[in-house]
């Protein structure tokens, strides 16, 4: 819809990998300090040294790939259920304080 | 009558005189004094105090002022007193009167001692809050309002019907903790089950938040289902079934949470996964527990809401909260974006911030019952959550792809709003010891360890990792203009096709069936009329001439029928 | 003068019949007739007040007319059940007779007079009904109100009205004649009296196999109750002006038919004659099925008060399921039905009637967005709607509450799962003209911007006369909430036996 000049598609890129590296780094820094402390859990697991972080990787995944599988099936062209439904239809704008920034 | 009045009067009575005052900052300041009274009544209310009254033969306890009931009761009034902030530059009287009115019924819900002022003020909360949705004005907008009307009605006469099965078989009014034995017990879980969003009776949930008006989804999303967890707290903590119900309940709706493009509609499931958390901690039923349930409820509360008061900033400067049309916000609305990642922060349970101390306390005490499974579900509801509430609502609205939208900035009322409520999910995360203070049961609990505060950050940022290293493969589940297929499709699609073809069928034949029946009634009226009396234009004759021949012959024939 | 009972009973009678006079008398004068009209429903109500007041001290009025034949009288006696029936009718006549004045105005219509005439004739037999003493007495007055107000519906002399008040009469009188006289009949034939007597009269009279017969006759005679498939009068009466369908077709005349029902049930039959041979189990299924056929109907039904009439036959199906529940708390919740659904359905009548006065509208999909300019009207249609939904804090919630507990008493579950479904239903037909109403943009008007200018300009509201009556009436749905245990006491004997009536009356039921 809106055009995308090449300048600005390349700094939301460059922010993007940053925020990759700095998490990825957090990531290490998280994932080491499992073995710099004794875990105290209720099950088994939590003793495996960076269950959680491990956990919550596999977890995305897994809810991603269910996603990915499911959404074919779980999902309809917005105005499957028009009129009697308000995903189809445009929120009222006399409702909205619809307003541009003053540039 | 009363030791003290009690507060749900306050905000009832408030809703009659609102009208009646002149629209603007009169009316604005009237409806804000009316939570603060209500809570400080709450706060200065003695525990175990009580307001009855007789009536109809019942005793009705209208107050019943206990930890449980003060605690929500405290949370209702605050999280009122933050939604009219929110709420300030609505002009519309209808909405101001049911805000009022539904959040009048859901305090005296929570303070009622007895199922019938229980049903009341359940009924209360369903008709007031519809109003929310409908002043939305479209049709779409009347049509969701009516399916939600249609189930939460429904959840209140199956209510009803458990309180009469309840007290035809225990002659007790009385609303304390059951046991799922009866007829009657499982009626009312049923019930409560349908407002807290028990699957496959979830659905009016995702339905109709997100098509109430920007203030009103806000304003919905704190009562109800939270009335419900109060009241499946205090009716049925300690039911086994509660944990396998709850459990798919976190799950479930975090898989559409994924998919779903409107972000409204993502927080609704969200909200819905957030429940299946309490709704275990009630089925564990230890005081650790149904702290930990509260204590979310509360939470849930105030990140759910300020989610919502975020996106809904979006949408009121927008007009849209899809996935699909949104993105690159950060610049123009950077205050709006600092409050919702707050939030965020919260559902995603980051130590500081109010889920952090909350949610623990439910998955300490599935830790402690050594339920392994239950507590894997809520781990991986955890981690979903982050995803769909913190990442997603985030990325997809104040960065991702720019659309070139430049909006202003939210108006100072939202701001307020979200900055109080933000306040509050901080403050809950920081000072754990006060907040558990509060709590219904005293439990000795400690939120901030290494190990946990570690194991907590791990998840989080694992989480943050994963998407940002799947975010640009086929993995990925891209936003799409779409809508989910939930149980509403059964309602909505399937149930109606049936029903089309079933009732031209029927038509059919019924139709065949007038014509002949018409035929010999006709025959038998013209005959009648032929045979007696003149027909006038007010046929007065005909009947009272008629009648001597008609008693005659009737009387012999009950001569018969009594000599048979 | 002090008012003994026997006048007290005939001034009730003879106050409406008197005003019927003057009113013909007055014909001339439009003011006089309309004011005659309204101080009569004062006048009466007066005098049924001051007799409840006796009622309720535990008093038994009656007035024995004069003897038809040995052990058959035309006889009046006042028991709790007609007292309630007779305060609602003739209360709620004093604001139908104001609302008929502005609606009939507001309309032009023709015929006034003759209007106002038979009007006052049904509340004088409507009266009757209600003081009866025995089956005979009742008869003959129940026959009165079906003449008298047959012509009220044919009121408007055009094809349609003739013919839904052909069908009006040929079911009432056709199915009073066919079977209830045949009922009464056999009744005194086996029994030797026709006498209301608390506990029954049939008890060791009738063999009880015949029992489901006897009561089918009755059923099925009542013709007003309207009970499937004989219902078909009660939406062919709606041709009539509304304040005919507001008083008559939702108070007076279906109300005279439950309260027959009731009668019939818990002084001829008696609650524990039909519990003990289960002589009305039939009855209670077909109650249900009409319940909830009727509700469905009404859900297809365009034209407004159509719709409302088939809510009438299914609400007052709710009255015969309670007493076909043979139960002592049936009875309580059917006998506490017609107050309250009395004052919610004339409520809706009333509305549907300011709607046609305002904007000549009958039909419920070109009613959008009139909430707007009819705010006070659409309000009282909310509450009257939620009055009959039976929700709280609404009148309505109180008699739906102990039909379900004569239900869960007897054990009928499924009974119970009828009543909630019957809700839901009634949510689906009955809400949906409120919202439509207030929330969807209305088709009429383009120039939606220039409607929202101040409350006071977009107002277009019917006459006060009549927008005023639903909205008192409204607010009565809200009081009888409250004031349900003032009904509840003064029911309780017949409920749960006249021996009881001290205790209750003492302090509180248990």
């Amino acid at each position: 819809m809106t055009h995308q000049s090449p300048s600005q598609k390349g700094r939301s890129q460059s922010g993007s990998n940053r925020s990759l590296w700095i998490t990825l780094g957090l990531a290490v820094l998280l994932g080491m300090s499992s073995f710099l402390y004794e875990p105290h859990g209720y099950f088994e697991v939590e003793h495996i040294k960076g269950f959680y972080a491990l956990f919550g990787f596999v977890a995305l995944c897994v809810l991603f790939i269910a996603a990915k599988v499911a959404s074919p099936l779980l999902t309809r062209h917005e105005d499957y259920y028009a009129p009697k439904d308000t995903l189809s239809e445009e929120f009222p704008e006399n409702q909205l304080g619809r307003e541009n920034k003053d540039v | 009558m009363f030791e003290f009045f009690p507060p749900a009067f306050c905000f009832l009575s408030a809703a009659l005189l609102l009208p009646f005052i002149p629209q603007g900052i009169l009316r604005g300041l009237f409806s804000l004094t009316v939570p603060v009274l209500a809570g400080w009544s709450i706060w200065t209310a003695t525990q175990g105090a009580s307001a009855q009254t007789d009536f109809m033969g019942y005793t009705l306890t209208l107050m019943r002022v206990d930890g449980l009931s003060t605690f929500f009761g405290l949370a209702f009034s605050l999280a009122a007193f933050v939604c009219l902030i929110y709420a300030w530059h609505i002009r519309d009287t209808v909405q101001q009167v049911s805000t009022l009115l539904y959040a009048g019924s859901a305090v005296g819900a929570v303070f009622a001692g007895d199922l019938i002022t229980l049903f009341v003020y359940w009924e209360g909360t369903a008709i007031a809050s519809v109003f929310l949705i409908w002043a939305r004005r479209t049709q779409g907008a009347y049509f969701t309002g009516l399916r939600y009307l249609v189930v939460q009605i429904g959840s209140g006469v199956i209510l009803l019907a458990g309180i009469v099965l309840h007290v035809n078989t225990t002659g007790s009014i009385a609303f304390d903790s059951m046991t799922l034995e009866s007829a009657a017990s499982w009626t009312i879980l049923l019930a409560f089950g349908i407002k807290a969003a028990f699957p496959f009776v979830h659905n009016w949930l995702e339905d109709s938040y997100p098509a109430a008006t920007i203030t009103g989804t806000v304003i919905l999303s704190a009562f109800t289902t939270k009335l419900a967890i109060y009241a499946l707290a205090r009716g049925f903590a300690g039911t086994e079934e509660l944990l396998l119900i709850g459990a798919a309940m976190a799950v479930v709706p975090s898989l559409y949470a994924v998919f779903e493009n409107d972000l409204r509609r993502t927080l609704a499931y969200a909200l819905n996964a957030q429940l299946g958390f309490m709704v275990v901690g009630i089925g564990i039923g230890t005081e650790l527990a149904v702290n930990g349930a509260a204590a979310h409820a509360f939470a849930s509360i105030f990140y759910k809401g300020l989610l919502f008061m975020g996106v809904g900033a979006v949408l009121y400067r927008t007009g849209t909260s899809k996935v699909t049309e949104l993105g690159g916000l950060a610049k123009s609305m950077p205050w709006t974006m600092a409050f919702t990642l707050v939030g965020a922060a919260s559902i995603s349970a980051l130590p500081l911030f109010s889920g952090f101390t909350t949610k623990s306390l439910i998955l300490s005490a599935a830790g402690n019952a050594q339920m392994l499974w239950v507590w894997m579900a809520l781990l991986f509801a955890s981690a979903c959550a982050v995803y769909h509430s913190g990442i997603k609502i985030i990325y997809f609205t104040f960065f991702g792809e720019d659309r070139g939208l430049t909006p202003k900035q939210a108006p100072f009322n939202m701001k307020l709003a979200m900055g109080i409520t933000a306040v509050i999910c901080i403050a809950v995360g920081v000072l754990p010891d006060q907040f558990y203070g509060l709590l219904p049961y005293d439990v000795g609990y400690h939120a901030y360890s290494v190990s946990h505060v570690v194991t907590q950050l791990q998840l989080v940022v694992f989480v943050v990792l994963a998407f940002l290293l799947l975010k640009n493969t086929p993995l990925f589940p891209a936003p799409r203009a779409t809508v989910s297929l939930d149980t509403d499709w059964l309602y909505r699609k399937v149930i109606p096709y049936l029903l089309g073809h079933i009732a031209r069928f029927v038509e059919h034949i019924w139709i065949r069936w007038k014509h002949d029946a018409n035929l010999i009634v006709s025959n038998a009226i013209n005959a009648s009329y032929r045979t007696h009396g003149p027909q006038g234009p007010v046929a007065r004759t005909w009947p009272t001439g008629s009648m001597v021949l008609w008693v005659a012959a009737l009387l012999g024939i009950t001569l018969l029928l009594t000599y048979i | 003068m002090p008012l003994t009972h026997e006048t007290a009973i005939a001034l009730a009678l003879i106050i409406p019949f008197a005003g019927m006079i003057l009113i013909g008398l007055s014909d001339r004068n439009s003011i006089v007739r309309d004011i005659i009209s309204v101080l009569t429903s004062l006048l009466l109500f007066s005098v049924t007040f001051w007799l409840l007041r006796e009622v309720e001290a535990g008093a038994v009025p009656e007035l024995i007319l004069f003897d038809v034949m040995p052990g058959l009288s035309m006889a009046f006696k006042i028991e709790p059940l007609g007292m309630l029936f007779g305060v609602v009718a003739s209360g709620l006549w004093i604001v139908t007779a104001l609302y008929a004045i502005g609606y009939m105005r507001g309309n032009k219509e023709a015929h006034q007079t003759r209007f106002y005439m038979c009007f006052a004739l049904a509340i004088s037999a409507s009266m009757g009904i209600a003081f009866a003493s025995n089956m005979f007495t009742l008869f003959i007055f129940y026959e009165v109100l079906t003449l008298s107000t047959y012509p009220l519906v044919a009121h408007k002399q055009n094809a349609d009205a003739k013919k839904g008040a052909r069908t009006y009469l040929s079911i009432l009188i056709g199915t009073s004649i066919g079977f209830q006289l045949l009922a009464i009949i056999w009744t005194w034939v086996a029994t030797g009296t026709l006498d209301f007597v608390h506990g029954g009269i049939l008890s060791g009279h009738l063999d009880d196999s015949f029992a489901p017969v006897l009561l089918a006759l009755y059923a099925f005679g009542i013709g007003k109750a309207a009970l499937m498939p004989f219902h078909r009068w009660l939406p062919a009466a709606m041709v009539a002006p509304t304040p005919v369908s507001a008083l008559l077709h939702a108070v007076a005349v279906v109300k005279a038919g439950v309260f027959t029902m009731l009668k019939v049930g818990v002084y001829i039959f008696g609650i524990d004659y039909l519990s003990l041979t289960g002589a009305s189990d039939w009855l209670m299924w077909l109650a249900a099925a009409s319940i909830l056929i009727a509700s469905i109907v009404a859900m297809t039904k365009d034209n407004l008060k159509a719709r409302l009439a088939y809510s009438t036959v299914s609400q007052l199906s709710y009255i015969t399921l309670a007493m076909a529940l043979a139960s002592s708390l049936g009875v309580m919740g059917g006998a506490m039905h017609i107050p309250m659904h009395a004052m919610g359905k004339i409520t809706l009548f009333m509305c549907a009637g300011a709607i046609y006065v305002a904007t000549h509208k009958t039909n419920i999909s070109q009613m959008r967005g009139l909430g707007r300019t009819m705010p006070f009207t659409y309000a009282a249609f909310l509450i009257g709607s939620l009055s009959i939904i039976g929700l709280p804090p609404f009148g309505g919630a109180w008699s739906k509450w102990y039909i379900l507990l004569a239900a869960a008493d007897t054990g009928q579950l499924i009974m119970i799962g009828v009543l909630m479904v019957s809700s839901l239903l009634n949510v689906a037909y009955l809400l949906p003209v409120v919202a439509q109403g207030f929330f969807l943009p209305n088709p009429d008007d383009l120039s939606e911007p220039a409607a929202k200018g101040s409350i006071s300009t977009r107002i277009k509201e019917a006459p006060l006369l009549v927008v005023l009556p639903p909205c008192l009436t409204a607010i009565g749905c809200f009081l009888l909430f409250f004031y349900a245990q003032e009904i509840y006491n003064l029911l309780a004997p017949v409920a749960f036996g006249p021996e009881t009536a001290t205790a209750v009356l003492g302090g509180s039921p248990s």
